[in-house]
């Protein structure tokens, strides 16, 4: 076996994978061409940013072996985020 | 999780240069392990939340001339955005495979692979150079309006983050080309790694936030 | 009263200042944070607001500039405690942060200074003139970052380069001060908008960069009280002759100096 094979195999290459194909939908979505509601195309392409922020923290910056303090601030700092931009999108726009 | 099941092997950095551990054991070495040090999680976490009252802001803003907001944000092309987001993911992961390369002794790999990273964030600039030149020959300044006040700030500061992060991936390479590698290069070369990560995070939901809100 | 607990309150006078200066500013006395006034409202609207608020503004300027004075006892146990790192070594690190502690500690007696000038004559000043000068205290208060900055890097770099044994703090908090230093700056470009997030009352120019600093303090003095009872502590018995090479006062001999009765060698 060589040495580049067993460096990428690691969680964090489908990861990266699911990444770039979901940033690719965004920006499909995202450039009207997906869904007629202005409104869930911004909700569904915020929440799948705020998910793809955590899997970055998870797999990237390999957080899921970090203590589970470290570990809730980091994901909490993704749902909050995510719930309070949400909210204040559908509320104020 | 299903992803740990898939790969059960993959993971253990640590296997590589140990002679064959018990999972148990590894588990136990990985299971209180902070990436880096504490202090850069402080740091890390903190620029976050400014980030996290930024996306706030913005939207509110947005809220007094959605109108506004929505034309502006018309006049960006998101092509430039998209392009930069892949680019900071490949530079993330070619990071992510560094850092592994360094921790299991694999060190031939590691100058390689923080290079790669390196012309990826190099990438992004020029883009974002074309991107701003672009929107300077069509007269949109940041004082045009309030969207495009928060569109210079934000990617602004986050330019700045990734300017940092060259440096930070110029320090990783040097520690990647050392013969020995101690304790404190692992600890200093995954805490600057997380460091590269939070640009890459941060630009993944600028991108969304100000191309495609609608 | 023992050095050890004054050492330890010079930490605390840290959190005086940061108390100080929040009650100053505050709606109830000087109105600055947060603001009332705003960099697009008229030369009337400024006028009036200052000669509704006289009594409450010239409160305010009188507690900064008290909580001002607390700012430099603060920043200098800070450089004291550090110096220990550059032990034996140019302390150019030291003198940075006390330079540092000299501006900021202008900075925000000017700021409160410059409160009590625009009140002085309100009720009879051109509105136009007033507008300009509430601009200056403003611009004082949120321009003034990368002497800051760079004092937070000092400090930050002194405590990581801190390879001793017991060390004065803890790793974590060189990263607290560059987290500071780096995020306190957002503000920098409020000398262009008068309108928005980077315009003077607005989160980047303001909110952000106060929380920051704030946040800060807090950790630094929490800290320096923590640091300098441990370094206390640490010099022990030998103090006496450290602190009195000429021999202690035999009235002061039967006294306490850390806490504990004891007679120094060669006095008693």
């Amino acid at each position: 076996m060589t040495a580049l094979p067993a460096l990428i195999r690691t969680p964090a290459t489908p990861v990266w994978f699911l990444l770039v194909v979901s940033t690719a939908v965004s920006w499909w979505l995202g450039a009207d061409h997906g869904l007629d509601d202005h409104q869930a195309a911004t909700v569904l392409v915020m929440t799948v940013a705020f998910m793809k922020t955590s899997f970055i923290g998870a797999y990237f910056m390999e957080l899921r072996h970090a203590p589970l303090p470290l570990k809730l601030g980091f994901q909490a700092w993704c749902v909050v985020v995510c719930v309070a931009v949400l909210l204040i999108y559908l509320v104020r726009g | 999780m299903s992803l740990d099941t898939q790969l059960p092997l993959s993971d253990g950095a640590v296997s590589r240069t140990a002679p064959a551990e018990e999972p148990g054991t590894q588990m136990q070495r990985w299971a209180g392990h902070i990436p880096g040090e504490l202090g850069i999680w402080i740091f890390i976490l903190g620029d976050m939340c400014l980030y996290g009252a930024l996306f706030g802001a913005f939207l509110y803003d947005r809220g007094a001339d959605v109108d506004l907001f929505n034309r502006s944000a018309g006049s960006l092309h998101p092509t430039f955005g998209a392009i930069n987001t892949m680019l900071l993911l490949t530079s993330s992961i070619l990071v992510v495979y560094g850092v592994r390369s360094v921790r299991d002794g694999l060190s031939r790999r590691g100058p390689l692979l923080f290079r790669a990273a390196f012309a990826c964030g190099l990438g992004f600039v020029v883009v974002k150079y074309l991107e701003y030149s672009d929107l300077l020959r069509n007269d949109l300044p940041p004082t045009e309006n309030a969207f495009f006040t928060y569109y210079y700030v934000l990617t602004g500061i986050h330019l700045t983050h990734l300017l940092a992060g060259l440096c930070i991936l110029a320090f990783l390479l040097r520690i990647s080309r050392k013969a020995q590698i101690g304790p404190k290069d692992l600890r200093a070369s995954e805490s600057a790694a997380s460091f590269w990560h939070v640009v890459d995070l941060l630009w993944v939901v600028l991108f969304p936030l100000l191309y495609l809100v609608r | 009263m023992t050095l050890r607990k004054v050492h330890a309150w010079t930490g605390w006078t840290g959190v005086w200042f940061t108390v100080g200066f929040l009650l100053a500013c505050m709606p109830l006395l000087a109105w600055t944070i947060p603001p009332k006034l705003s960099p697009s409202d008229t030369p009337a609207e400024v006028k009036e607001f200052y000669v509704d608020h006289l009594t409450q503004i010239r409160a305010g300027a009188f507690i900064g500039m008290i909580a001002s004075a607390f700012y430099y006892s603060w920043g200098a146990s800070i450089a004291a405690l550090l110096r220990r790192v550059e032990n034996g070594r140019p302390p150019i690190l030291t003198y940075t942060q006390l330079g540092a502690v000299g501006v900021a500690v202008f900075n925000s007696v000017l700021y409160f200074f410059w409160m009590a000038f625009c009140a002085f004559r309100a009720d009879t000043i051109d509105p136009e003139l007033l507008r300009t000068l509430n601009d200056f205290q403003f611009i004082l208060l949120e321009f003034e970052v990368f002497p800051l900055s760079l004092w937070a890097v000092a400090i930050g770099m002194l405590i990581l380069l801190d390879k001793s044994a017991r060390p004065v703090f803890p790793r974590w908090v060189a990263w607290v001060n560059f987290w500071f230093a780096g995020l306190v700056m957002t503000g920098q470009f409020m000398i262009f908008f008068k309108t928005g997030p980077i315009a003077w009352n607005g989160l980047l120019a303001l909110y952000w960069p106060a929380f920051v600093f704030f946040c800060w303090i807090c950790v630094m003095s929490t800290m320096t009280v923590k640091g300098s009872r441990r370094e206390n502590d640490a010099v022990g018995e030998d103090i006496d002759q450290q602190t009195y090479p000429g021999g202690l006062n035999p009235a002061e001999a039967g006294a306490t100096l850390n806490g504990t009765p004891r007679v120094p060698a060669g006095v008693a």
